[in-house]
């Protein structure tokens, strides 16, 4: 045993134990301070997408009634209490190549863009597939609203499996996705740490520690950079540029709003979670986690990805279990009324789903007694408008929230020819204070969508 | 609920069980000329044409979630560091070390942050393990001895001096900050976070290349793909130790380690998650059976499952007869006293797993094990599609065409009155259906007496069962009887063997097949035949190629 002279500890002892788990976020000590959030003025505006798979019924979704005295369908029947937040758009068509309908249907749902060459099977005619050709609109609008908080985003999953493209929706740019995080225990450790029994002093020295030895990776990276070919400098700078990111934001300030409160750990079902029963209990715990992370405004732009295209998840929890898989069913013919009755309960209770999340929103005070709803814009989506025919025709979108202002609610807007999707998302963007005029790929786009704003 | 027409575009019907994630795709149209004429396959019927020699593509590799977590149990000693929290790798082909595909996120950077402020923190806790020097005083000299040696091992090669006067001002910092453990501690992070530990980084070694648009590679750089390639994780002492005096830049030293490497326990990791990824065991993790069809089934059961199958195939190859052939057609296995009773064998007791011959149960082999029958299932039945097209895809490596995005796939609803293959007589009565699903349907009709949990039936609905099959488009086409005689079948064909080289290629090399690799495939296909399709020989071919020993020369980027 030798002896070490250490100096002065970085850490106490407690403090050190608690961080031997590989957690990242450092806590939240001075987000929490209600110093902080007393001297808060401008509210943030958050952003968040929610994406349900295989298509919807159309006929069961779509509201009826004018632009702005219209009723609910069945399926969106759960959301009658919040009708005046929402926005409920209809008839827009996704484009999209490369690939089979559920992939470029989800690679393409956010960022409008087409699927590049890569290695997935799917179609036939178009051949393997690869990950879609530029960011999403989410985390458009993260590289901005993102800039100050502690993560740039938070994109949670409930059960979406094989990390390929029929599983991943946003992406950061060209062939670079962004994984969900599935496990609600990880997503609690990575939003509220560890390091629960740190002094601020230890706090500040942990981050100066991390500022120093980030600084020297960076160092490395530009080293290496180099003295390697044009291919894997693209994919260095990748990393790279993340480094940097999270170097900057060891200084982020949270503006936490009244709701914001450290949840405490997740308790899972028992077994972990990963069985198909679990499913809502794992989408309830990882609402609550969105929805706290932007309480306390640890990210202004989260997600949360339900599954994934080709969904096989079995809804055996429903007051009439369904025992078939969603993606079988949603290619069962218009005419099979029990397939249709049967994809119109699933989407009904994701509309639950929504639902709660939505009013969680509505639920939480900023700091000025308004709701947090009320400086936010939720987008749900889906890959497809039609499961039996991957039709990204009438793709079945809802929007909820004001975004502080920007999105006139309690509305429906129902559009005949076809304008591209994309065209939505350039208005998602305006909302957001991001002024874009197009996005997504170009030929794809004529500008914002017209009576949105 | 009311439910109002609407119009519908056009739709074919075809009856089908088709639906695994990721299986399901799009159109139809190759169908037809797929029958015709079969496009080319690089691993498929015949050996490629050795064109010229190429060391094809080399995409940047960075360590997968799994050999992360193999290099940090190597290097610090196992149980120390929970790398559970990196995300998934993305998948291809069936596995996920692919290098086109693998990508970089935020989740990805900060838990490889965190893990290295674990790893430190691990290694504080137990310095003396780790430090060159025996002093009571540490000093910068220890300092600078620990860079050297500790960061050559992480960083698989020696440093240079830049990075080392740059790791040396990182201790600085650290002990002006907390003294001697914080400026380690430091170090220690940023060498677990850099680009020389997360990435294989590969210059080539300079010298003179025989190969056109190739480098040769550094004996360092092909020290980590041998320890990679053979034991997911990084090279041990002497393998760093061959490379420094220079000694593996020759097939024949390569040769050498490959088979030193070889007679470690951590390469039985290296064929465990080959197989897993090959034959799609990583679904047995979502496994779920109707339980009012399936009473039988529960996940402890399945456990029992995958604990057979990994079993078997490590024995296999390590202590068995080591080949393809006999993975798909060995008449024994393992079991634990459920699967005995699950196989109706009489379990002899004695441990968790014991061997048992497989003669009277009408089994052979990985494809009549219950692992891959309930994979390649529905949850309440059967599925001759998928078993066909998993046959088709993994075994002969070609991939047909997933259903029309307007073909209507209707799971034909369970009828007491009749078989699992009479409700899928539309598929080859319909022509349309027909075109693609005379590829998948006869080599799947013929595991029928397997139900969907993988139980051996002789009757299903009070009908015998029919399992006559045909193979069609492959080098071994004909009539069979039997998931057994299609096994023996299978074990037999020179085809399903280039295609098992094929995907060792996809995961040895981490990417997929190219034209320009035809040259390293014919040899390695070669290699297998020559010796007896022996799987550990044919990981020591994967050594000797021009896409193990060069790299493609980096693009050259403007000032």
């Amino acid at each position: 045993m030798i002896v070490i002279k250490t100096g002065r500890p970085l850490l106490s002892r407690r403090a050190v134990l608690r961080t031997a788990g590989a957690a990242f976020t450092l806590p939240l000590l001075e987000a929490m301070d209600p110093g902080h959030a007393r001297a808060a003025t401008v509210i943030p505006k958050r952003f968040v997408v929610v994406f349900t798979p295989n298509g919807t019924i159309f006929p069961n979704w779509v509201p009826s009634g004018t632009e702005t005295d219209f009723a609910l369908a069945p399926i969106l029947d759960p959301l009658g209490a919040l009708q005046a937040d929402l926005l409920v758009v209809s008839g827009l068509f996704q484009q999209g190549g490369g690939g089979d309908g559920h992939q470029n249907g989800i690679g393409g749902m956010l960022t409008g863009q087409s699927l590049n060459p890569g290695p997935f099977q799917g179609g036939a005619s178009a051949g393997a597939s690869g990950w879609a050709n530029g960011i999403s609109v989410d985390q458009q609008v993260a590289a901005t609203l993102g800039s100050g908080t502690r993560l740039r985003s938070l994109e949670l999953g409930v059960q979406v499996g094989a990390a390929d493209n029929w599983g991943r929706m946003s992406y950061v740019g060209p062939d670079q996705p962004v994984p969900p995080e599935e496990s609600p225990e990880r997503a609690y450790a990575r939003l509220f740490g560890a390091a629960g029994g740190a002094s601020a002093e230890d706090l500040a020295r942990l981050r100066a520690r991390r500022r120093s030895v980030l600084d020297a990776v960076l160092g490395q990276f530009q080293a290496v950079r180099a003295r390697v070919g044009a291919a894997d400098r693209v994919r260095l700078d990748a990393h790279a540029t993340i480094v940097r990111d999270i170097e900057t934001r060891l200084d982020s300030l949270a503006v936490p709003s009244p709701s914001c409160r450290d949840p405490g750990a997740p308790s899972l079902p028992a077994g972990g979670g990963g069985t198909n029963d679990d499913f809502p209990a794992i989408g309830d715990l990882q609402i609550d986690l969105l929805v706290v992370a932007l309480a306390c405004d640890l990210t202004r732009v989260a997600s949360l990805q339900w599954s994934r295209s080709v969904s096989q998840t079995r809804f055996t929890w429903l007051p009439q279990p369904i025992t078939d898989v969603h993606h079988d069913l949603s290619h069962l013919p218009d005419d099979d009324a029990q397939a249709v009755d049967k994809l119109t309960r699933i989407n009904h209770w994701y509309a639950e789903r929504f639902a709660a999340l939505v009013g969680k929103l509505a639920g939480a005070q900023e700091v000025d007694g308004s709701r947090l709803l009320d400086a936010s814009l939720v987008f749900w989506c889906n890959e497809l408008g039609k499961g039996n025919n991957h039709s990204r025709k009438l793709a079945p979108y809802v929007l909820a929230g004001q975004a502080g202002g920007a999105v006139r609610t309690g509305r429906f807007l129902s559009f005949t020819g076809d304008p591209p999707h994309n065209n939505l998302l350039v208005s998602i963007l305006q909302a957001m204070d991001i002024p874009a005029t197009t996005f997504g790929k170009a030929e794809w786009c004529t500008g914002p969508l017209s009576g949105f704003a | 609920m009311t439910t109002m027409a609407i119009q519908t575009p056009h739709v074919r019907s075809c009856v089908s069980l088709l639906g695994l994630a990721g299986l399901v795709t799009a159109t139809w149209t190759g169908c037809r000329s797929h029958a015709d004429s079969p496009p080319p396959r690089v691993g498929g019927r015949a050996a490629p044409l050795c064109a010229s020699r190429d060391s094809g593509p080399s995409p940047l590799r960075r360590l997968t979630r799994a050999e992360y977590g193999r290099t940090l149990r190597d290097l610090l000693g196992p149980g120390l560091v929970d790398t559970s929290g990196l995300p998934p790798d993305e998948q291809a082909l069936g596995f996920d070390n692919n290098a086109d595909v693998l990508g970089t996120s935020d989740l990805l950077v900060e838990q490889t942050v965190a893990l290295a402020e674990q790893a430190s923190s691990v290694m504080l806790q137990d310095l003396g393990r780790f430090l060159p020097c025996a002093t009571t005083s540490p000093d910068s000299r220890c300092a600078d001895s620990f860079i050297g040696a500790f960061g050559g091992r992480v960083w698989r090669r020696p440093l240079e001096s830049d990075e080392t006067a740059a790791l040396q001002t990182v201790f600085v910092a650290g002990q002006n900050d907390g003294g001697f453990t914080e400026g380690i501690g430091r170090v220690v992070q940023v060498l677990f976070e850099s680009p020389q530990f997360l990435y294989r980084i590969e210059l080539g070694n300079g010298a003179a290349s025989d190969l056109p648009g190739a480098v040769p590679l550094s004996s360092h750089e092909l020290a980590t793909r041998l320890s990679y390639l053979m034991w997911g994780s990084t090279p041990d002492d002497a393998l760093l130790a061959a490379a420094a005096e220079d000694r593996l830049t020759l097939p024949e030293d390569l040769e050498r380690e490959a088979r030193r490497l070889l007679g470690d326990a951590r390469a039985h990791e290296v064929t465990a998650a080959f197989h897993a990824g090959w034959l799609g065991l990583d679904r047995l993790d979502q496994l779920d059976k109707d339980r009012v069809v399936y009473p039988a089934y529960s996940p402890s059961l399945r456990d029992a499952f995958r604990a057979e199958t990994a079993r078997f195939i490590d024995e296999v190859i390590w202590n068995h007869e080591g080949t393809l052939s006999a993975l798909l057609s060995a008449r024994y296995t393992f079991v634990d006293s459920t699967l005995a009773d699950f196989y109706g064998v009489a379990y002899p007791g004695g441990g968790d797993l014991v061997q048992v011959g497989l003669g009277s149960t009408n089994r052979a082999g990985l494809l009549t094990q219950a692992s891959i029958l309930a994979v390649y299932a529905k949850a309440n039945q059967s599925s001759p599609v998928h078993r066909g097209r998993f046959v088709r895809e993994q075994l002969f490596c070609t991939t047909p065409p997933p259903p029309p995005s307007n073909v209507e796939i209707r799971p034909p609803a369970l009828d007491p009155r009749q078989t699992t293959r009479q409700r899928f007589a539309a598929h080859t009565a319909d022509p349309f259906c027909a075109t693609c699903h005379t590829m998948l349907d006869p080599i799947g009709f013929g595991f029928e007496h397997y139900d969907g949990l993988g139980h051996w039936r002789t009757t299903e609905s009070g009908l015998t069962i029919d399992a006559h099959g045909a193979l069609t488009g492959t080098d071994s086409d004909g009539p069979f009887d039997g998931a057994v005689e299609l096994a023996d079948r299978l074990a037999a064909s020179p085809e399903v063997q280039r295609c098992y080289v094929t995907q060792w290629f996809r995961f040895g090399y981490g990417r997929a097949e190219t034209a320009a690799d035809s040259c390293t495939l014919g040899a390695l296909m070669d290699a297998a035949s020559a010796k007896g399709g022996d799987v550990r020989e044919l990981m020591v071919a994967l050594t000797q190629t021009d896409a193990f020993r060069y790299r493609r020369a980096p693009e050259v980027i403007a000032p």
